[in-house]
């Protein structure tokens, strides 16, 4: 029996010499959403954009319609499907960034199409793959002056709020305090706190130390130094890597890794370099799906692949709801898997909500690595 | 020459999630235009929602990345749809198939088993004029990655609000 299903139709319009009138229809078992956006064919710049809501979840999505605009001005060219996805789905709503991006990808094809019939009218024999393989969308003029009138600047990101602290994690008892996850802007594309100022708000928590995990991304030695010297905090390396499996935080392994790695070949290398690894944030966004309602054991969960190649698991992120905490502890627990806590701190405000509690002193990356390999060491809740 | 003021370009694209038996689910997206006709078909394994299977098929299409991406997709089995499975996906496949339409159906596909589940959960729900405005702020508070991620969570929004007032 079929369990869900969603339509979309595009139909583009010639309207003017250089305007394409899209019309886009998202039609869900959940949403039902319409837009109309009216491209320059030469740029395949966005001149105006409106939508309108069919159906909704909740009663503030209307508000989305106000958040529209800053599309105008956006191009199909390479960053647009990431702006798209910031701008109008965290400004407006996620569905009409979706419905947004395939009416935009309607207009290219419909551009190559009418550039197509235009070149087949001067050359008959022209066939249609010959075409294709010289067709690039970005020969276009350059932008006009006259439709920068319509460009509005894209709304600055929100900044995420704290996650609630999960109410029984311990505190803690005078040991010495460590951020394992730590995101710096601009290292971390995702994240917009520069470094110095994290360092600042760190040490004023009361933190004793930090470790950087910008997302494949390895900081040189010099510049943690002489971040170091110039604070007077233990600043330390480690790494976020993407693998196959989802995000795993590396420490000791000094290796730039580029893209997505098999989580099989990461343990590879980190174990010819000593390091440790800790998968981080596991079931994040996984409760929040409905995953919960259909039935996940803690059993279940514990026998997934990524498991198999880590050393511990981060059972406290302040990314994450603290249900999706509490089921990454039961996971380690079963697995008997020590865990680390991080903030996953990606602006100011949130360093150190969380962290790892060590009993011994860690002074460098290979005492950190050490302590890890000791167990040495318990997740905390360190901020309200 | 055709006259420019008749020209039409119309595309559909449908993605349909169907149980496929022993908790397994099939999703399917379908696109077709001027271009193109292919179908992307991913089986997912509850409750872990696992991808067990990417196949990809080409009827008609003449753009030759698409083509190069068939095969590629298969390695996609094993990765668990939910956040960040996009980069994943793209990871995965490298820089030939990244930006193809193949793959950009895959993640359709996947982001159809989400919804799925959203709505499994939204029909439990009374009719939404019933509901009170705090089931949406206890919601927005248990669920704090909500806050900021569309306009009906942004902060300034009722739901959000009231919120972050009580806590």
């Amino acid at each position: 029996m079929l369990k869900y299903l969603r339509n979309k139709t595009m139909s583009v319009d010639r309207t003017a010499p250089d305007e394409l009138t899209v019309f886009g229809v998202l039609d869900d078992d959940l949403y039902g959403v319409e837009m109309t956006a009216v491209f320059s064919q030469s740029a395949l710049e966005i001149l105006s954009v409106s939508g309108k809501w069919h159906r909704y979840t909740t009663p503030e999505c209307p508000r989305a319609l106000d958040m529209l605009q800053p599309a105008v001005g956006m191009r199909l060219e390479p960053g647009f499907r990431a702006r798209v996805a910031k701008v109008i789905g965290r400004g407006a709503c996620r569905h009409f960034a979706n419905l947004l991006l395939e009416m935009g990808h309607a207009a290219k094809n419909a551009k190559m199409a009418i550039e197509y019939q235009e070149a087949a009218a001067l050359d008959p024999g022209l066939s249609l793959e010959a075409f294709i393989a010289d067709w690039r969308p970005d020969q276009a003029p350059p932008k006009a002056a006259a439709q920068s009138i319509h460009v509005k600047a894209p709304a600055p990101p929100q900044p995420a709020p704290e996650t609630p602290p999960l109410a029984d994690a311990p505190r803690p008892s005078g040991g010495m305090v460590i951020d394992l996850h730590v995101h710096t802007a601009p290292a971390s594309p995702c994240a917009s706190a520069p470094i110095d100022e994290i360092i600042r708000e760190a040490k004023d928590l009361g933190v004793h130390g930090m470790v950087v995990t910008d997302h494949n991304y390895v900081w040189t030695s010099d510049d943690i130094k002489r971040l170091r010297d110039k604070h007077g905090f233990l600043l330390l390396r480690g790494n976020e890597v993407i693998t196959d499996q989802g995000d795993v935080l590396v420490y000791g392994l000094e290796r730039d890794i580029k893209g997505v790695i098999r989580i099989a070949d990461l343990r590879a290398q980190v174990i010819e370099a000593k390091g440790f690894m800790v998968m981080a944030h596991p079931f994040r966004g996984f409760l929040i799906t409905g995953a919960e309602q259909m039935g996940l054991s803690v059993e279940q969960a514990a026998q997934r692949e990524m498991f198999k190649h880590v050393d511990a698991i981060e059972v406290l992120n302040g990314k994450v709801t603290p249900d999706e905490n509490g089921f990454a502890a039961k996971v380690a627990d079963a697995l008997s898997l020590p865990g680390t806590g991080g903030s996953d701190c990606h602006e100011m405000g949130t360093i150190g909500c969380y962290a790892t509690e060590f009993t011994v002193d860690i002074n460098s990356e290979a005492d950190l690595v050490q302590a890890l390999h000791a167990g040495s060491y318990r997740p905390v809740r360190f901020r309200d | 020459m055709a006259n420019p003021k008749r020209f039409k370009f119309s595309r559909s694209r449908c993605t349909s999630v169907e149980a496929a038996g022993d908790n397994l689910l099939r999703t399917v997206c379908r696109l077709n235009d001027m271009f193109c006709e292919m179908r992307v078909t991913v089986e997912v394994q509850l409750p872990d929602m696992e991808i067990k299977k990417v196949e990809g098929a080409i009827e008609r299409c003449y753009d030759p990345a698409e083509h190069r991406a068939i095969p590629l997709l298969p390695q996609l089995a094993g990765i668990r749809v939910g956040p960040g499975m996009a980069k994943i996906f793209k990871g995965l496949v490298g820089e030939e198939a990244a930006d193809s339409q193949l793959l950009f159906m895959v993640e359709e596909a996947c982001h159809g088993v989400i919804l799925s589940s959203t709505k499994d959960m939204a029909a439990m729900a009374p009719n939404e004029d019933d509901l009170p405005a705090e089931i949406f702020q206890s919601m927005a508070k248990a669920n704090t990655r909500l806050i900021g991620r569309c306009a009906a969570y942004a902060p300034e929004s009722s739901m959000v609000r009231g919120a972050l007032e009580e806590g």
